[in-house]
């Protein structure tokens, strides 16, 4: 067995666990270790990455999103322990409903070090099984809707990059032959060039299409606004990371497209998508929401910029990388601190909406000026975008924070955590994590 | 020239489950299972690949038989609203002759064209599908039936590799959203 496997293992056994005990306390001590033995082997792996043994890889973007992935995982396990609202919930939930948030967290660990594009899509699809079915265990008629709503469009976005994927092995037939090779993440990049070009392209669409839905890209996104907004607090956080996935695949298969100079330009369509995200949160957003609602917009918005710049290329991919982790980050502390802790749910929406010092201001920077530098005409759009989507965001504070109260040290402490290290992204990142990035950018785009 | 028969039926089928009455589309995926099954077990007597084999079983046992039975008694005493317009099938027409332009002579590389145009057509119509289908049964048919696309799509790539894995992954969804619909009352309004 894979050294690899170990962050999947961790909330995989956990929610086995919380499947076999009854006990709350037992249960509780169970999610809190699955989580962190998440984090824990993440950070491992990072220490010392073994070499891709044909099914998992942990390359260095691969690994990067695995420890945001396991920091989210177990903040968000401890703050849902602690949360009254939470703990109310969690008292009539049944095992499975317990078990649930941490099968689709080991998903999707799962699917991020896959080295196998099939194998991608198949633990995306148990995740958005999991996630569906967390949504759907909550009493609500509208909850059931959405859960529906959630596994028909994710289903057929799923089947779209199976598809994809399929088409993917056969546009690398001419360089890679038959056999799983021309399945492998790894040995595809190098190979992108003399694949075949017009099947390549094709794979794209569907792979864009298909993995763009679960990422929530705009036109894509119809599901994920009820789906977030009706499940229990965990689930909803976690669900994020259904994007962080999607988006990175769509990063990856740029990379080979980019790499074959008979396939389409790639960056266009994933650029649109993006804008498109970031049009509809920003235009949304004024109608001012409600507070569960807002922060699956502003979700949706930030995605999209990172995903504009994963379409601009070249440097931009590096300050999308970071774009995603950090809203990733400040979405999570906001998300935490709902309707609890008034404080850190201030400083979340102040960090989504690009405030200093938060670090989204560094990384909407660093994409406006390559805009600026590669695609000038679309600079001011995106600037235009990127200030009323900040302006909509502001406009929802004095209602956020409206009948708030203070929250236990278990809610507080880790949406401190994860926005201190924002502020550290934005304006101190050490030089061993830009050079990580360099490298995490630079792997998922050329051999 | 039979797996492409195969593929040409599923493709019918397709076009056919966009205008019926609710109480037949069970019968009529049934049809379109058993097509993609004939289609994955004709290549593996061409090919002599147990993966095409263990496929076409798991298509005809899955989609074949188990779902559609399950949708029958769904289905059974439902209104018949979701029947489609006109539209949508001059719609599907134009998504087949997309799918067809996708799979011209220079973009495909050694493999059967006419199945593929049919597999991807069939995806794109059950996609169609699972998006216009008003209930709970025509859109998990929708997505049944894209499903059974993506198996005949796999089916006529030679040498694809985990061919039964890739027909459980097709299946996973739209059996897990009958389970959903069966047991938690998904799609439910009310």
């Amino acid at each position: 067995m894979s050294v690899a496997l170990s962050p999947v293992l961790g909330p995989l056994l956990a929610a086995v666990g919380l499947m076999l005990l009854g006990s709350r306390r037992a249960a509780d001590a169970i999610g809190i270790g699955g989580a962190a033995a998440a984090l824990l082997a993440a950070c491992l792996l990072a220490a010392a990455p073994p070499p891709p043994d044909g099914w998992l890889r942990a390359d260095p973007l691969a690994l990067l999103l695995v420890l945001l992935t396991g920091c989210i995982g177990l903040t968000t396990v401890v703050a849902s322990l602690a949360s009254p609202s939470e703990a109310q919930d969690r008292s009539g939930r049944s095992r499975l409903s317990r078990a649930l948030p941490h099968t689709l967290l080991g998903c999707l660990m799962l699917a991020l070090l896959s080295d196998n594009a099939g194998l991608t899509c198949v633990a995306l699809e148990a995740a958005t099984i999991a996630g569906a079915l967390a949504v759907a265990l909550s009493d609500a008629a509208s909850a059931r809707q959405a859960a529906w709503t959630m596994l028909m469009a994710c289903g057929l976005g799923l089947v779209f990059a199976l598809l994809g994927t399929a088409l993917l092995y056969l546009a690398a037939q001419p360089a890679l032959g038959p056999g799983l090779a021309a399945l492998r993440w790894s040995t595809l990049l190098p190979a992108a060039a003399r694949c075949n070009g017009a099947l390549l392209s094709l794979a794209f669409v569907f792979l864009l299409v298909g993995y763009g839905t679960v990422a929530a890209l705009v036109p894509l996104h119809g599901w994920v606004a009820e789906a977030r907004t009706r499940a229990p607090m965990p689930v909803a956080v976690l669900s994020g990371g259904l994007a962080i996935v999607g988006v990175s695949v769509i990063l990856r298969v740029r990379g080979l497209l980019a790499a074959n100079a008979q396939a389409i330009a790639p960056g266009p369509p994933i650029m649109a998508l993006g804008l498109a995200s970031l049009l509809l949160a920003a235009c949304a957003l004024w109608r001012r929401p409600d507070p569960r609602r807002c922060l699956v917009l502003a979700a949706i918005g930030q995605g999209g910029v990172a995903a504009f710049a994963f379409g601009l290329g070249g440097p931009a991919i590096l300050a999308g990388l970071l774009h995603l982790i950090v809203q990733a980050l400040a979405g999570t502390a906001a998300w935490q601190c709902l309707g609890g802790e008034r404080r850190g749910l201030i400083a979340g929406m102040l960090a989504l909406a690009g405030l200093p010092p938060f670090g989204l201001i560094a990384s909407e920077f660093m994409i406006l000026g390559q805009t600026l530098r590669q695609a000038p005409p679309l600079a001011f759009p995106l600037g235009a975008l990127l200030l009323s989507l900040a302006w909509a965001l502001l406009r929802q504070l004095p209602a956020l924070s409206a009948g708030s109260r203070e929250a236990p040290v278990a809610i507080t402490l880790p949406a401190a955590m994860q926005l201190a290290l924002t502020v550290v992204l934005g304006l101190a990142m050490p030089g061993a994590v830009f050079a990580w990035l360099a490298a995490a950018a630079a792997g998922a785009t050329s051999p | 020239m039979g797996p492409g028969l195969a593929g040409a039926a599923a493709l019918v089928i397709s076009f056919a489950l966009l205008d019926r009455r609710v109480a037949v589309l069970p019968g009529l995926c049934a049809a379109q299972a058993t097509a993609v099954a004939a289609a994955a077990a004709w290549q593996g007597w061409l090919q002599g690949g147990a993966g095409l084999w263990m496929a076409a079983l798991l298509v005809l046992a899955v989609n074949g038989i188990a779902i559609p039975l399950a949708l029958h008694r769904l289905a059974t005493g439902l209104p018949n609203a979701p029947r489609a317009r006109f539209p949508w099938l001059v719609l599907g027409a134009g998504l087949a002759l997309l799918a067809a332009l996708a799979v011209l002579p220079g973009v495909t590389h050694g493999v059967d064209r006419q199945e593929l145009g049919a597999a991807l057509a069939t995806v794109l119509l059950g996609a169609l599908m699972t998006l216009v289908g008003r209930g709970v049964p025509a859109q998990l048919l929708g997505l049944l039936s894209a499903a059974n696309g993506l198996v005949l799509a796999g089916t006529g790539m030679p040498g694809l590799p985990l061919l039964p894995a890739l027909a459980l992954a097709a299946m996973a969804l739209p059996a897990a959203a009958l389970a959903g619909v069966r047991f938690l009352g998904l799609g439910e309004t009310r």
